[in-house]
């Protein structure tokens, strides 16, 4: 299937020359997508006490190398290309460590090695699309746990009929814990999830390159979310 | 989202909306069918209306652009604009809204295709490039004089509808982009986003688009028209940057040149618009309209001037009628020139509104240049001579205090030097009058900054060419006293990279060690010629002055966990991580003695030492550097202040995406400048919530003066400047905050003592160098809903009311030895048992103005208001008794009149303190607050709509003013002197009046987020300003008065 393009190149290459708020809109991307890296690496055995050096290592070493700005939008979809980037990443990076040990910290990087990533394996892939459909669904999350910011405890509650929820309390529990009749309840929960719904659309089309794209990306993480 | 199945939670929540074929998605009222193109600026769809039905463009912004809350503001402030501006030749906006969080709007489909495009089928055609140029003129007239400027003409922005009408299009969305004006520079350097600067006039392609004016417009029909003539731009060039150089430095070929054919009136009607100087150019849009009909209809042009003889003679052939009739001519003449003069006034007015706009538009961004940018447009003459509009003079005054009371990163150098590695490769001396730059034979070279001359040069040794050639010198660091160079030479496959530190004397290596050359670290240049030097792979050592001993440092055992980071400006202390501890630690390099030592969570990243010796700046490497500290997801690697006495931590300012690559204070301590691994610098206070500004720069170097108020830094690739870092004038904010919830402010009459109460506590602050003296906790007895003060004038008592209390009287007394310091003693009670009275002023014998306030929860309507002479309330005399009024101030010469505000709409009443007696109302028609002058003269009613300024001695109505926008609720405060007046909103605003002559004089408009609670005044020169956030600032109207008198304006 067509992958959507996310605006990533762009961004970077304003970046690269950018000024200050094209940084911050970078900051906020490592912030955004460094979960789906650190999810893989983890997957691919990076030892948790290097897990964030590594994670953040990655996304700086792509920034130096100007890998984002030819990230060739044509070849591909971006996700595929950033996982690849990870997988080259974690394979020099490993033989870095086996040099450091063997060598006594001298060893020459090539600059030029990873600027066209390896295919990963479908494996790879697989894990790479669930971390990232999962953190979409984790940005939506917070958004709306914002919402609720003054009233944790209904949230609390309201967030146990979301489907997927492990427990789900019966509406006159419920109801008992937030003081609401059950109506207020229900309605309550149907806002809740229409509040989702927006939410999750907003932080998807920041992926997108374009808004049209938008439903097309979300069917994808459906699919991506259900493949077992 | 814990322990949720996120798939389920997908899927159970996504009910698959019915996809309509060949429909993308849906807006409210359109159905969106297909792409049409996407740029820096959007992205185009067409799309299908409902109601009327047709077909639309719709512009939308692209979800990387719809991040920024302020593009998107800026995007639906266009839309409005272009909504506004209705004229047959600018293309229409439909509608307007907001899908998935991003703006869109709708303008009519024109599919005839752009002048771009078309181009071809005007060569040749005089009269019809002349008509379509004309045509396009009048509309860009039509939107100049609405204060909207395109920033952007340009062949592909002129588009045809179906019938071949011309329309302008893109329309004020040029400005928005430029309003990122760094980010229209970065774009512009690889030509990928602005196209090309073939249309942009001289001063847009200098100063930034944002340095645009009608004038600029002009230019780029010029240009649209000269192209039209010869089929070529004005100057063509291989490159963007020599294009950037031709437009502002070569003559453009008359098109009657490139073509004999061409019109030689119409050639000069182009070349007119391709002035260099906007003097030169018509003086508006309408002109070069007029100069073009006039030709349309074979009259002369006012670009060629011609004889009389021929002009007589072109009259004579076209008037036939006329022709002897001299007298009728004579009169025709006068009449046009009336009625270009009228124009001509309007043109200029219309000008003047425009540059206003443009200036405060420009200025209110964090982003470097806007200062100047700003000015510069208020400068411009122009505004001086504009007639019809009102308040000219005192919006371009407000302006111009605006633009003054931000920082600016002002440019006195720019130069071309090629970086001979992307990484950077200079390194200024501490004067930053010489700098070490690598040279393109893999050696390094000092060059004089004034005139990059070559002072000296160290080529690579014989024997070493051959290596250099592979691995050069890619960064390097110059000693403090120039002796002394620290090189990074690349490695290659063959060879590590590494650095040596090389004496510049007689080019010997004192040292060489391996290293990285992405985040190295470099020697510390000591104060007696030696240096300390670690890395990770190397431990701690420390060289004399020769550079030839030596030695571990600290000592042998702790050396090699040691990392210098730096110097304290005495020379005598050095701060240092140890590394195995994660520890910040400062030594005394003398003995080497530890002063302090504080834990960290993560190696720091590089380290200034203010010149003050008060601070240390730690740039982080990562998120969070210090234990404790808490981050929110977005924050990034910071700046960590330190006080370089103690270690201990002071505050935490904001700092990069990515992780900080160098950093170093200015002003001696006041500011600081940081730049990041990866893009940017940024320069801000030394405070948090203090002046920020942002500015692009290249990871090569950042260094400023020792005196601290110049920086060198590369502002893009290939480019080194040097820069004054101008400080704000006028607008400070204080270093301590009172904390959240203010609630009321006092001063002591001689503006030395500022007096503040939160809902916690009573504070005590010098208001002179605004450090907090006291503070002290409100007593347990108080509920604290809302505690409310007035000060006496000497400052030596807080009269205090709460609810359910009695007043209390707290003393402040002045410390012994004479310094400002200032203590706040323990509250007395005064007045009976525990009714509730709230303190409205003092009259003029100091009696206490008191009213009895609501008890418990319920609101009382009315209330009754007494005196109490010296504070005794066994001596309490009534002055109105159960009336339904707020507040109450005491007037007039013997405290005889008071004046109560109603609070239920009711106008003020006026009472006899003497008799209790009504004296009536003073007709205001609204709700309002009243303010008494010091010298008891004066009173202030100040409503939502309207203020009024009363003589109280007379009751006589001195003059009244239309209130400011959201004053209705603040309190104006008189100065100490009773001559001026400040009025402020809750935005920061702050408005001045002048109370002999009853008039405004300024606005001041803080220059920063700043939700203004109270002002007041401290002297006549100075307002204090205090920020619901418990942030305080003053205003310094004498800086503001030179600055402004350097501006050229009178006081």
């Amino acid at each position: 299937m067509a992958f959507p393009t996310t605006h990533w190149s762009q961004l970077a290459a304003a970046t690269l020359h950018g000024d200050s708020r094209a940084s911050a809109a970078l900051g906020e991307f490592y912030n955004r997508y460094r979960g789906p890296v650190r999810t893989f690496f983890h997957f691919r055995d990076v030892d948790a006490s290097e897990l964030e050096d590594m994670v953040q290592a990655f996304f700086l070493h792509a920034m130096e190398r100007s890998l984002l700005r030819r990230a060739d939008r044509q070849k591909g979809s971006f996700r595929s290309w950033l996982c690849g980037a990870a997988v080259n990443f974690l394979r020099t990076h490993s033989s870095r460590r086996e040099a450091l040990k063997r060598g006594g910290g001298m060893v020459a990087l090539s600059l030029d090695d990873d600027d066209t990533p390896m295919p990963a394996t479908e494996d790879d892939q697989r894990e790479f699309d669930r971390a990232w459909a999962v953190r979409m669904l984790e940005l939506a999350f917070d958004r709306v746990q914002r919402d609720y910011i003054d009233e944790p405890g209904s949230f609390a509650v309201l967030r146990e009929f979301l489907p997927g929820s492990s427990r789900q309390p019966t509406t006159a529990e419920a109801a008992a814990q937030t003081g609401w009749n059950e109506n207020t309840l229900r309605s309550e929960v149907h806002r809740l999830r229409i509040r989702f719904r927006e939410c999750l659309r907003a932080e998807v089309t920041l992926t997108t390159s374009a808004p049209h794209e938008v439903e097309g990306e979300i069917a994808w993480l459906r699919e991506v979310l259900s493949a077992k | 989202m814990g322990s949720m199945c996120p798939g389920c939670l997908l899927g159970g929540i996504w009910e698959d909306d019915a996809a309509k074929a060949n429909v993308l998605f849906s807006l409210p009222g359109h159905e969106v069918l297909s792409e049409l193109g996407r740029g820096g600026m959007g992205i185009v769809y067409l799309a299908r209306q409902f109601d009327p039905s047709r077909e639309v463009a719709l512009k939308m912004l692209l979800p990387s652009q719809g991040i920024s809350a302020e593009m998107r503001e800026r995007f639906r402030l266009e839309a409005a604009t272009v909504a506004a501006l209705d004229h047959p030749h600018i293309l229409p906006v439909y509608a307007t809204g907001e899908h998935d969080g991003l703006p869109w709007f709708t303008l009519k489909l024109a599919g005839g295709g752009s002048l771009a495009e078309r181009m071809g089928e005007f060569h040749g055609r005089w009269r019809a490039s002349a008509e379509l140029l004309a045509t396009l003129a009048e509309a860009v007239h039509f939107a100049h004089q609405r204060g909207a400027l395109h920033r952007d003409l340009k062949p592909g922005n002129i588009i045809f509808d179906e019938l071949g009408t011309a329309y302008v299009s893109d329309f004020g969305l040029a400005k928005w982009i430029s309003g990122a004006r760094s980010t229209v520079h970065s774009l512009t350097m690889d030509g990928s986003m602005m196209g090309t600067p073939h249309y942009l006039s001289p001063e847009a392609a200098k100063m930034g688009t944002s340095a645009a004016t009608a004038s600029s417009d002009v230019y780029a029909l010029g240009a649209i028209l000269y192209e039209m003539l010869t089929g070529r731009p004005p100057f063509t060039a291989e490159s963007t940057p020599e294009l950037m150089r031709c437009v502002y430095e070569d003559a453009a070929v008359p098109p009657c040149r490139l073509n004999p054919e061409v019109p030689r009136d119409l050639s000069a009607v182009a070349m007119k618009c391709l002035e260099k100087s906007p003097a030169l150019r018509y003086e508006s849009a309408a002109a070069l309209a007029a100069d073009l009909r006039s030709w349309l209809a074979g009259r002369g042009v006012q670009a060629r001037p011609v004889s009389g003889l021929v002009r007589l003679g072109r009259w004579a052939r076209r008037n036939p009628a006329l022709a002897g009739t001299a007298a009728v001519l004579i009169v025709v003449l006068a009449g046009a020139a009336v009625l270009l003069m009228q124009s001509n006034q309007r043109m200029r007015a219309a000008l003047a509104e425009s540059l206003l706009s443009q200036a405060r538009m420009t200025s209110t961004g964090s982003v470097a240049g806007t200062r100047n940018a700003a000015l510069q447009l208020l400068r411009q003459g122009d505004l001086n001579g504009a007639a019809g509009i009102p308040d000219l003079a005192a919006r371009r005054r407000t302006e111009i205090t605006h633009a003054l009371a931000l920082p600016e990163l002002s440019q006195a150098q720019v130069w071309t030097a090629p970086s001979a590695s992307s990484l950077g490769a200079e390194s200024f001396s501490p004067d930053l009058e010489r700098y070490l730059a690598t040279t393109s034979d893999g050696g390094f070279a000092l060059h004089e900054t004034q005139t990059r001359r070559v002072l000296k040069a160290w080529p690579p040794a014989e024997a070493e060419r051959a290596a250099r050639a592979l691995s050069p010198a890619v960064r390097l660091r110059l000693s403090t006293n120039e002796k002394l160079a620290a090189v990074i030479f690349a490695g290659d496959s063959s060879a590590p990279s590494h650095l040596r530190i090389v004496s510049l004397e007689n080019g010997r290596t004192l040292g060489e060690w391996p290293c990285t050359n992405l985040s190295p670290e470099w020697p510390l240049w000591l104060a007696d010629g030696g240096f300390l030097f670690a890395n990770s792979l190397t431990p701690c050592l420390r060289a004399d002055a020769g550079g030839s001993m030596l030695t571990p440092f600290p000592d042998p055992e702790r050396s090699a966990d040691t990392l210098p980071l730096a110097l304290a400006p005495d020379g005598n202390s050095v701060v240092v991580a140890m590394k195995s501890s994660k520890t910040l630690a400062r030594l005394s390099l003398a003995d080497r003695r530890e002063i302090w030592r504080t834990p960290l969570l993560e190696l720091p990243g590089p380290v200034a030492w203010s010149a003050d010796d008060k601070m240390l700046a730690i740039g982080e490497r990562t998120p969070a550097t210090l234990p404790g500290e808490t981050k929110s997801a977005t924050a990034g690697c910071g700046l960590i202040l330190l006080d370089a006495a103690s270690g201990a931590f002071r505050c935490e300012l904001p700092g990069h995406a990515m992780p900080v690559a160098e950093v170093c204070f200015l002003q001696g301590g006041k500011s600081v400048a940081s730049m990041s691994s990866e893009q940017g610098l940024v320069w801000q206070e030394t405070l948090p919530g203090g002046f920020h500004l942002a500015t692009p720069a290249q990871p090569r170097v950042l260094q400023a003066d020792r005196a601290g108020g110049r920086l060198a830094w590369s502002p893009a690739q290939g480019s080194l400047c040097l820069a004054n870092a101008v400080l704000p004038s006028g607008w400070h904010l204080w270093k301590d905050s009172a904390g959240a919830g203010v609630t009321c402010t006092g001063m002591s009459k001689d503006g030395t003592r500022l007096l503040l109460s939160t809902r916690e506590d009573l504070q005590v602050w010098d208001a002179l160098s605004g450090l907090r003296l006291h503070r002290t906790a409100w007593p347990a007895t108080f509920t604290r809903s809302w505690p409310w003060f007035i000060v006496n004038p000497d400052g030596t008592e807080v009269i205090v009311g709460d609810q359910d209390q009695p007043l209390h009287v707290i003393p402040v007394t002045a410390a012994e030895n004479g310094t400002p310091q200032a203590r706040l003693g323990l509250p007395k009670a005064r007045g009976p048992g525990q009714a509730f009275y709230m303190i409205h002023g003092l009259g003029p014998a100091g009696e206490w103005v008191v009213c009895d306030g609501p008890s418990g929860r319920t609101v009382q309507r009315n209330r009754t208001f007494a005196l109490w002479p010296d504070g005794d309330h066994t001596r309490a005399k009534i002055v109105a008794r159960d009336i339904p009024a707020s507040t109450m101030q005491v007037l007039g010469e013997n405290g005889a009149w008071g004046l109560a505000a109603s609070r239920n709409g009711m106008d003020c009443s006026l009472w006899d303190t003497r008799d209790g007696r009504s004296c009536g109302m003073l007709g205001m028609g609204e709700s309002v607050t009243v303010t008494g002058s010091p010298d008891f003269r004066l009173g202030v009613l100040t409503g939502r709509s309207r203020t009024t300024l009363w003589e109280a001695q007379t009751q006589r109505l001195i003059t009244s003013w239309s209130s400011p926008e959201d004053v209705a609720g603040t309190l104006p405060r008189f100065s100490p002197d009773s001559r001026q007046l400040a009025m402020h909103d809750r935005t920061g605003k702050i408005f001045l009046y002048n109370m002999l002559s009853g008039t405004p004089t300024q606005t001041m408009s803080i220059p920063a987020k700043f939700t203004l609670w109270d002002v007041q005044w401290s002297g006549t020169a100075r307002l204090i300003a205090v920020g619901t956030d418990g942030r305080i600032g003053e205003w310094n109207l004498a800086e503001t008065a030179v600055a402004q008198k350097d501006e050229g304006l009178a006081e």
